[in-house]
């Protein structure tokens, strides 16, 4: 009778394990897409600074220095002939060319007609390189919003930015209040109160050892590859689990060795230097397919062990 | 009566190669067009160009319609009375702000500083972008948990 009731605990149990198991699958794999978003943020923040160090680079000391009315001003000429020396245009039109090779996601065809129009104008000011670069700087803003997993989510998004609402979700606040005053005589504008979003706690790295032990385990279900045994000492009885005990008769040896069971008996290794002529070929040929795998497991580990053993002796 | 630098500028933004800086309200003559509802006139301090040039642009709704927001800090503020100073006030309430610790009119700023303002407010953008693909992200994917722990048991 109480025989039955462990079938059904050890099954409930491995469902338990199986579900434990997918949930942190879940996590890991939520937080690596995490991290690659991130990484993709400070990819975009850094090609934002290093576009505007290059139009600040590029763009002359005069025109650096002209107030932003005149500038206005210039937009309106993009398509007549410009007062800069011919060197100059020659350079404006080199960073042109280098801005559009620095930016990454290519832009759809409109805005690509748009650019080979700027480019097909004779004398091109500094106006069209302010545009050309603030419309790179731009789509790399929007070439963020269309990421791939949820872009049938974000097509819906993009819909609703076109309402009046759209300019919130583009720079909504996010930043905690600040004090203002409480005197009701003066009254100040104040700011609109936001609530901080609760950051996730991330799961702990202990959570991870079971996962780790369950697949070394998986490749040995019984035996681990390395575990200490003892020899019964001389005269002590080696009780075996499944019968009669067991006398053990078998003297530890001092040296290190390998036993490797063949087909009619074990085949012993000691620590002496082995010739290829002591090694019969009727002995190798009773060996099968697995137990020569394991000897090569054996192998790898030995030389591990070995090789861990000689780092240790000469520190 | 407007100046005519105002009115060439005023007419030069009308061409469509400035249109990529309404989307994020960077030139002056877009924020004052944003107002489409502004319970104050334009003699009163915080007059929509007033507010125009200290960088607010209008984020306000039929029923709360003085709600106003910077384009480079994202700093909204509402509650304004007639006699506020919207420079003042920028600075008071947002004081990390770049373009209010400048303090300087778009007809002042030198093509530097406004690339500098430019970056700046790019680069807002793209982290309002992230933060909210993210955290959208992760409560779609709770809620995929949720009914997978539900369905489980």
């Amino acid at each position: 009778m109480p025989r039955t009731k462990i079938p059904k605990n050890s099954k409930r149990n491995r469902e338990v394990a199986n579900r434990e198991e997918k949930v942190r699958l879940y996590e890991l794999k939520m937080d690596s897409r995490l991290i690659s978003i991130d990484s993709l943020e400070t990819k975009f923040l850094s090609a934002v600074d290093h576009q505007v160090k290059t139009l600040l680079g590029q763009v002359q000391k005069e025109l650096a220095n002209l107030k932003m009315p005149e500038v206005l001003r210039l937009f309106e000429e993009l398509d007549r002939f410009s007062d800069f020396k011919a060197s100059d245009q020659t350079q404006l039109l080199a960073s042109m060319s280098m801005s559009g090779s620095a930016i990454e996601g290519h832009a759809p065809s409109a805005t690509g007609s748009r650019n080979d129009e700027e480019d097909s104008s004779i004398g091109a000011s500094g106006g069209s390189i302010l545009a050309a670069h603030t419309g790179s700087l731009l789509r790399s803003t929007k070439a963020m919003r269309t990421p791939g997993p949820l872009h049938s989510a974000r097509a819906r998004r993009a819909r609703r930015s076109r309402s009046a609402c759209g300019d919130l979700n583009i720079l909504h606040s996010a930043k905690p209040p600040s004090i203002s005053s409480s005197s009701s005589s003066s009254r100040n504008s104040r700011s609109k109160l936001r609530t901080p979003m609760a950051s996730r706690a991330k799961a702990f790295s202990a959570d991870r050892t079971p996962l780790k032990q369950k697949q070394m385990r998986s490749g040995s279900p019984t035996t681990p590859p390395m575990a200490f045994l003892r020899y019964p000492k001389p005269g002590e009885v080696a009780l075996s689990k499944y019968g009669s005990p067991m006398v053990a008769q078998v003297m530890p040896d001092k040296f290190a060795n390998v036993n490797i069971p063949i087909r009619n008996g074990v085949l012993s290794l000691r620590p002496k230097k082995l010739d290829a002529d002591e090694v019969e070929s009727n002995l190798l040929e009773n060996l099968d397919e697995d137990t020569l795998n394991q000897i090569k497991t054996l192998h790898e580990n030995l030389q591990m062990i070995v090789n861990k053993a000689s780092q240790a002796v000469f520190k | 009566m407007e100046s005519p630098v105002v009115n060439e500028v005023a007419a030069s933004l009308g061409g469509e190669k400035l249109e990529v800086f309404r989307k994020l309200n960077l030139l002056e003559q877009h924020r004052v067009e944003s107002y489409k509802s502004w319970p104050f006139p334009e003699t009163a301090s915080c007059s929509i160009s007033k507010m125009a040039e200290a960088g607010f642009y209008w984020t306000g709704t039929k029923r709360e319609n003085d709600t106003a927001t910077c384009f480079v800090c994202g700093k909204t503020l509402d509650g304004w009375e007639p006699e506020d100073d919207p420079w003042k006030e920028h600075v008071k309430h947002a004081p990390q702000c770049e373009f209010a610790k400048l303090s300087c009119p778009e007809r002042n700023l030198t093509v530097s500083q406004f690339l500098e303002i430019l970056g700046t407010v790019v680069k807002g953008s793209i982290e309002k972008t992230c933060k909210a693909f993210k955290s959208s992200f992760v409560r779609e994917n709770e809620k995929r948990l949720d009914e997978f722990t539900r369905n489980q048991k």
